[in-house]
């Protein structure tokens, strides 16, 4: 009963726009303090004990490397090329721009961890272009929100670096587990802009010569070295996550100095500080997000959730189900990284008892809460393109419908086909 | 003038060292790779240097990314209340905040009392360090609260803008 108010005490501060992290923690302190007029008090000390252990760890290491790793790779001018790159491959397809959207995003989340971050730094310069090329305005930032949900599905990834830390799972194999998904996103994006181009017959762009087509491949490959990177040094068994994420940002630095020449020192000091401050804010949710985690076990929430989920079903297939319409509905109105956070400690003990694996079921949980950010009220991706392109929420929502329906029919075939997740670990890592 | 020019240069000095602390750890984990690798000689410190400078970026960064307008909240809503519904509601949720903080505070001091005596064998230093960041970016998102609160009972609305004067492209 407690735990409820405190939950919903949650919703309001959210929904009245408290910053997420105070919202959380604020919600927890709040039954802290009425649990002292309980039978089982919750001692205080836990609370500022859990913000800091819930951050000291050696996987979460690798989120302020990549969140860096990806601002300078902003900074070195490679977003542009990597655009230009996609443009030269699949402009002249059904589909256009919006193919060079969904395939410089494929791109982007091989290099960054965060499709809040895709999707600006490929909005902010294809949305305009592709309103001047005569694009519906809704549509162009649509399918950029869309494509930018592949971010946290393909490696790397903060989601999983935070799942596999408070889950217990491998970071790495997360990783691996996210390879064929990602790209099962992907060509279900690229096959519905296809579709529609036929349909509404949208203009495509001329096709580029072999001559333009090798100097884009040349000048837009080296940053895809870095994904390479996180694979090889896994699957050969060579780094940690943390230490691949390391490498990534030294191998970022070469690309920036020696070979592009666009990196200045001026310009790695303020992507050190955008990184460390972008890290700053999501760690916040982070620390605080687990006390609330910590105070929902501790409340029997996980009894009360496994009892009542295991009277309906106790096919793992049904309550998949269950599951996936739960965190859909609360992804709409709560940031992913706080709902993951408190409802992995409930959700995997129940599913993987079931004898579901805990890498698909982490899997086909973070597709939820991705889901959850083309979802309006509260969608991350929505908000950034909203921003971007100028328009509400609302509109860019139904832009971009068609492809969030793509998106959809990925999450039933991940959720209810577990080879296309446990596939590549059991081959590479198993 | 002078103040907000004085905390302009503050909060610049704090984003630098957040900065460079997070170029030192990731220079760490690189050099224990390369340690590992050329001369198989892992620094015992390997994990747990990283991981205490990462703590403090943390909450060192929090605190200066607050007083620059950058954290993750929904706005929405609240700009649909009439201005001074807004800013009653706004008073009683920062003012919750600043109890929040202050309790962090309060509770931190059990928990310095007994780390400041365990040392961490890896690194040889006190686990207390490990303590320490996050009362000290605690008194930081207080002064953070001050500013905000003293905006709010002045007429203002708790707009998500930079103290320091600086135009806030960060902000989510």
């Amino acid at each position: 009963m407690l735990l409820t108010l405190c939950i919903l005490l949650l919703f309001v501060l959210v929904l009245l726009g408290m910053d997420i992290a105070f919202a959380v923690g604020a919600a927890a302190l709040a039954f802290i303090a009425a649990s002292q007029f309980d039978a089982r008090p919750v001692n205080p000390v836990l609370f500022t004990k859990t913000i800091t252990s819930g951050v000291d760890s050696y996987a979460m290491l690798a989120i302020p490397m990549y969140v860096l790793a990806g601002e300078l790779m902003t900074k070195a001018g490679v977003t542009r090329r990597l655009i230009d790159f996609a443009a030269a491959m699949v402009a002249h397809r059904p589909g256009g721009l919006a193919n060079v959207g969904i395939t410089s995003n494929l791109f982007m989340a091989g290099i960054s961890g965060s499709a809040v971050a895709d999707a600006a730094a490929t909005g902010s310069i294809l949305v305009p272009e592709m309103r001047k090329r005569g694009y519906a305005p809704r549509y162009a930032a649509g399918v950029i929100s869309a494509a930018a949900a592949m971010g946290p599905i393909i490696p790397p990834s903060i989601l999983f670096i935070l799942l596999a830390s408070i889950a217990n799972l491998s970071v790495g194999e997360l990783f691996i587990a996210g390879i064929l998904p990602g790209f099962m996103m992907y060509f279900g994006l690229i096959g519905m802009s296809v579709y529609l181009a036929k349909r509404y017959d949208i203009p495509r762009e001329p096709k580029a010569s072999w001559e333009v087509r090798r100097k884009a491949i040349r000048a837009g490959i080296l940053p895809l070295g870095a994904p390479v990177i996180i694979i090889v040094t896994k699957v050969a068994g060579i780094a940690t996550p943390t230490e691949a994420a390391a490498i990534v940002v030294a191998y970022t630095l070469l690309i920036g100095f020696l070979v592009y020449r666009d990196m200045t020192l001026r310009a790695l000091m303020e992507g050190l500080i955008s990184a460390a401050m972008t890290t700053a804010v999501i760690m916040m949710t982070v620390a605080f997000s687990q006390i609330f985690g910590q105070i929902a076990v501790l409340a029997g929430l996980g009894r009360l959730v496994h009892d009542t989920l295991l009277a309906i079903s106790d096919n793992p297939y049904v309550l998949f189900l269950i599951i996936n319409v739960l965190l859909l509905i609360l992804g709409t109105f709560l940031d992913a990284m706080p709902l993951m956070l408190i409802l992995s400690p409930i959700f995997f003990p129940l599913m993987t008892g079931l004898g579901v694996d805990p890498i698909h079921f982490g899997l086909v949980m973070v597709f939820n809460l991705v889901l959850g950010m083309v979802t309006p009220p509260i969608g991350l991706n929505l908000f950034v393109m909203a921003r971007i392109s100028g328009l509400g929420m609302l509109e860019v929502f139904r832009g971009g419908l068609p492809f969030y329906a793509v998106l959809w029919v990925a999450l039933i075939l991940l959720t209810y086909v577990p080879w296309i997740t446990l596939l590549l670990p059991s081959l590479l890592m198993r | 003038m002078k103040a907000t020019t004085a905390f302009g240069a503050f909060c610049r000095f704090g984003a630098v060292v957040c900065g460079l602390i997070l170029l030192v750890f990731t220079g760490l984990v690189l050099y224990s790779v390369v340690m590992r690798y050329l001369f198989s000689a892992p620094p015992m410190w390997g994990e747990e240097l990283p991981k205490l400078l990462f703590i403090w970026m943390i909450f060192l960064g929090a605190g200066f990314a607050y007083f620059s307008g950058q954290n993750i909240r929904m706005t929405a809503l609240i700009e649909l209340f009439p201005r001074n519904v807004r800013r009653v509601i706004e008073i009683a949720m920062h003012l919750s905040v600043v109890c929040m903080l202050l309790g962090i505070l309060w509770y931190s001091v059990p928990i310095l009392k007994l780390t400041s005596r365990s040392v961490s064998y890896a690194t040889g230093l006190s686990d207390g360090w490990k303590f320490w960041a996050l009362p000290i970016g605690a008194a930081l998102l207080l002064v953070n609260e001050a500013f905000r609160l003293r905006t709010l009972l002045s007429g203002g609305v708790d707009d998500p803008v930079s103290l320091t004067g600086e135009p806030d492209e960060a902000h989510r």
